[in-house]
């Protein structure tokens, strides 16, 4: 996917979904990278990271400003809780 | 308490190798949530840094029903001001999902157990004050 668009709106819904629909076909593999980050483009996977910020860094010095995904490979997804009521943006996946 | 978001550190040298300009750093109100186990900010406030998603994440609130949604998740860099002549804390690389809230509330983040985990807070409910130390 390219970034032709101007960077002057926030760009949501879908962008990862290809991306997404490759981790969650994966995982059942991923077993031994429990706890790591996988850095995911193109509905292929680049890497394992041990850290969140080593897998941002690599994800944009690899594909620039392209959309990529980051995951913490977890077999059980871990489900983040706000007890505040407030309005999520939801991801177009 | 008083904030700044940027844009994460990778990605500000990202957007300088594509000759595009870094957006300005934006002040905030954060709200300090214990109830959160991950931190969000504003769409508003992600839109003025041109961010795009760089992550999803499974997020369960008491507005979202029985059920978790899936929600997108940016990088962004995340400063908390210290006292004059202190280090201010500072994340240059954290995960935040994007959540709307209501004006009268006057925030526009949720600092979350996420980057809680990198401090000391005490609250002192008889004093009515708490002290965050990094």
């Amino acid at each position: 996917m390219s970034d032709d668009k101007p960077d002057t709106v926030l760009k949501r819904g879908g962008l990862l979904k290809e991306d997404l629909a490759f981790y969650n076909r994966n995982l059942p593999e991923w077993g031994e990278h429990e706890g790591k980050y996988a850095l995911i483009h193109g509905a292929q996977l680049f890497d394992f990271y041990d850290s969140y910020e080593d897998a941002i860094k690599v994800g944009y010095a690899e594909f620039g400003l392209t959309p990529f995904l980051v995951k913490q490979v977890h077999m059980v997804e871990q489900v983040q809780f706000v007890s505040r009521l407030v309005a999520p943006e939801l991801a177009g996946v | 308490m008083n904030a700044v978001v940027t844009v994460s550190r990778s990605r500000a040298a990202a957007l300088k190798t594509a000759n595009k300009p870094v957006p300005k750093p934006v002040p905030i109100r954060a709200l300090v949530d214990t109830g959160a186990s991950c931190s969000s900010v504003d769409p508003d406030v992600l839109a003025k840094l041109s961010l795009t998603p760089t992550g999803v994440a499974s997020l369960f609130t008491s507005s979202t029903g029985a059920q978790p949604h899936d929600c997108d998740q940016y990088d962004v860099g995340l400063l908390i001001p210290g006292p004059p002549g202190a280090q201010p804390f500072l994340k240059e690389t954290v995960p935040v999902v994007a959540a709307s809230f209501f004006e009268h509330h006057g925030f526009h983040a949720l600092v979350g157990r996420d980057v809680l985990s990198s401090c000391v807070l005490t609250y002192n409910g008889s004093m009515g004050w708490f002290t965050l130390a990094f």
